[in-house]
């Protein structure tokens, strides 16, 4: 249900506009497909926590299917779903422990987690970095 | 138990005696009857109330009589003797209402009240009988005509309508279609079909019954219809009686519920003078009952069972509750004092009552989330410095509690029994902490003394020892300059810490002196 209330982003352009246009804010744009039981999952979450990181971070939500133009770039076939996270144009990564720094591509149990992730991130990039680590080890999810 | 049953097997023989003279002499009934009943009227309604056992009854009723052979189904209704006498007394008091309105309000404020307040507060009771009667009927009917249209008593509940659809489509299932509009005036359209839907399919398996049991169905429909009837009478007859007897109030909570709590305070002087809060509780079947059917809601009283209530969820009930009792204990003393014979007041309150229920139905407004603050780390504002430092280095852990922590590599630690019998690890405070030369002892943690407090011991101590010196001073150097003086006390400030010692050695070389003169 919640990615009905979120902002779609429909073509390649949009991405890349909602990408630019933010300028003190964290954007995170989850790529992906709705009908999908995870997917629908982490929509939930990006949902429910949209309100509360409003100052820091806005959240997007783009059907790979639709927009096939970063697909390939940003290897989103494999998953059920991806969701990235950017500042000021720039790619920011964190190391979740899971292997793979530039996406979040694993279920987050909860709400309070995922807060916790976008703030870790909101703060390195703040400071210029382009790499945090996460507040919590996913690597138990490596093996999957 | 026991005694029940043979009280109901009594009057079950008498009534059924009564009914074979009844027969004999159809004509003369309704003249016997009428002049039996007017002459222990109040007697025959007394001992009705008295003797309420409707259940036992039913069951009476249904073991011992063998329906079918029953033809005349009056004799299972109590109330239904006293109808003509109930109509008549009502004609007669509604007649009266008018000119007698300043005498009935008398009658209530007084303790001996007249026969008409009396009927008045029996009409409540006897409303409860014909319900009950009302029940035995329509188990009756449903028990007879199951045969022909079984469905139909799961399909119409309300036993009235049940009667009224029996005796309008009676055993014409197959041509229920003609029926169709005199239904939709009974039940909804909706309900209408369903049942018209049941009928064709019940037509096939239908078992027709003869003319006599017919008959008899549609007598205990009608009797059904009549105490109806004249249920709706009685109420109709309250609820004129009330509005002008107690207006502000049935206003409030209606006719009903006001006779209700009329009767169960005896009047209206008393139900004025009841505390709001007991109001509630007035009505309450019986507090340690344990049928299942109780409400919830431990004070189930009339109140609770007024219009106004009973469809309210149970969460609002305690508070809505408080709140009309209020009301009708401030609309009791209105009335009381006949000032608002209008019943605008009791109107204007049930205004106030139902916006307070809108109020407290009104589900709480949704708060969107807070959004959090921007995770922005800001510098301290605290800098360093030699007070800081040694602020910080107060509370830090010793060299030689560290030292104590650490353990040396392949040696046995030293260990000392504290007070508890505890065996405590000494580590490597012992032997220097792994470095060369002993651990230095922290001495910012020594007791310390602010600076007020060491000058404030100093002065006392002064003091002491100041009169000492006086002495001394005396004996000693009676001649000694000033000066030599002054500089004695300049040293007395640096060396405090030797002025305990001092007095025992002035003392003695005093007295040494002494002898030597």
């Amino acid at each position: 249900m919640g990615s009905v209330f979120l902002p779609h982003l429909r073509t390649g352009w949009h991405v890349d506009q909602a990408i630019l246009s933010e300028d003190d804010r964290l954007v995170i744009i989850r790529f992906g497909l709705e009908h999908e039981s995870e997917c629908m999952l982490i929509d939930e979450i990006l949902y429910q926590i949209l309100e509360k990181v409003k100052n820091f971070a806005s959240i997007y939500l783009c059907n790979i299917d639709l927009v096939k133009d970063f697909n390939q770039m940003y290897e989103l076939d494999d998953d059920p779903f991806t969701v990235m996270f950017f500042y000021r144009n720039k790619h920011m990564m964190c190391d979740f422990g899971t292997g793979n720094n530039n996406k979040l591509n694993f279920t987050i149990g909860n709400k309070q987690e995922m807060i916790d992730i976008i703030e870790t991130i909101y703060r390195g990039a703040h400071k210029g970095k382009g790499l945090v680590v996460s507040p919590r080890d996913y690597s138990f999810l490596r093996n999957r | 138990m026991e005694d029940y049953a043979k009280e109901l097997a009594d009057d079950f023989d008498s009534s059924e005696s009564e009914e074979e003279l009844v027969q004999e002499s159809e004509v003369q009934q309704p003249l016997n009857q009428s002049s039996d009943d007017t002459l222990s009227f109040e007697a025959r309604l007394k001992q009705l109330l008295e003797t309420n056992l409707i259940d036992s009854r039913l069951q009476a009723i249904l073991e011992g009589s063998g329906t079918l052979g029953v033809t005349d189904f009056y004799k299972f209704s109590r109330v239904y003797p006293l109808i003509p006498d109930l109509k008549a007394r009502i004609a007669k008091y509604s007649d009266q209402q008018d000119s007698d309105y300043a005498e009935l309000l008398s009658f209530v404020n007084e303790e001996n009240q007249t026969e008409e307040y009396k009927f008045l507060l029996a009409v409540n009771e006897i409303s409860t009988l014909i319900n009950q009667d009302i029940e035995v009927f329509h188990t009756l009917v449903k028990i007879q005509y199951k045969s022909v249209f079984p469905e139909l008593e799961s399909l119409v509940l309300n036993p009235v309508d049940y009667a009224r659809i029996v005796t309008i489509i009676r055993q014409d299932l197959a041509n229920i279609r003609q029926h169709e509009d005199k239904l939709k005036l009974l039940v909804s359209n909706e309900k209408v079909l369903v049942i018209i839907m049941a009928a064709i399919q019940q037509v096939r398996q239908q078992f027709t019954l003869d003319e006599e049991d017919l008959g008899k169905i549609l007598s205990c429909c009608g009797i059904l219809m009549e105490l109806d009837a004249i249920l709706n009478e009685l109420s109709t007859f309250i609820t004129e009686k009330l509005a002008k007897f107690a207006p502000n109030i049935s206003a409030i909570i209606g006719p009903i519920t006001t006779s209700q709590l009329l009767i169960a305070t005896g009047s209206l002087r008393q139900l004025a003078l009841t505390p709001s809060c007991n109001l509630p509780s007035l009505g309450v079947k019986d507090l340690s009952s344990q049928s299942k059917t109780r409400a919830r809601y431990r004070q189930a009283g009339y109140l609770y069972h007024s219009d106004l209530i009973k469809f309210l969820p149970e969460d609002i009930v305690r508070s809505v509750l408080r709140i009309i009792s209020g009301k009708v204990i401030l609309a009791a003393r209105i009335d009381l004092s006949n000032s608002k014979p209008g019943g605008e007041i009791g109107r204007g309150y049930l205004q106030e009552i139902s916006q307070k229920i809108d109020k407290l139905l009104t589900p709480p407004e949704q708060q969107p989330d807070k959004a959090l603050p921007i995770p922005k780390e800001q510098k301290s504002k605290k800098r360093g410095g030699k007070r800081f430092r040694k602020m910080k280095e107060r509370t830090q852990m010793s060299e030689l509690r560290k030292a104590q922590n650490k353990m040396e590599f392949g040696k046995e630690e030293d260990t000392v029994m504290d007070a508890f019998g505890e065996e405590i690890g000494m580590g490597m405070s012992r032997s220097g902490g792994g470095r060369i030369g002993q651990i230095k002892i922290n001495t910012n943690t020594n007791a310390r003394m602010t600076k007020a407090m060491a000058s404030r011991v100093l002065k006392q101590n002064h003091n002491q020892s100041n009169n000492h010196l006086d002495d001394f001073n005396s004996i000693l150097l009676p001649a000694s300059t000033p000066k030599a003086i002054e500089s004695k006390t300049n040293t007395e400030k640096w060396f405090t810490g030797l002025l305990k010692r001092k007095p025992e050695a002035t003392e003695a070389t005093d007295s040494k002196k002494q002898k030597l003169e």
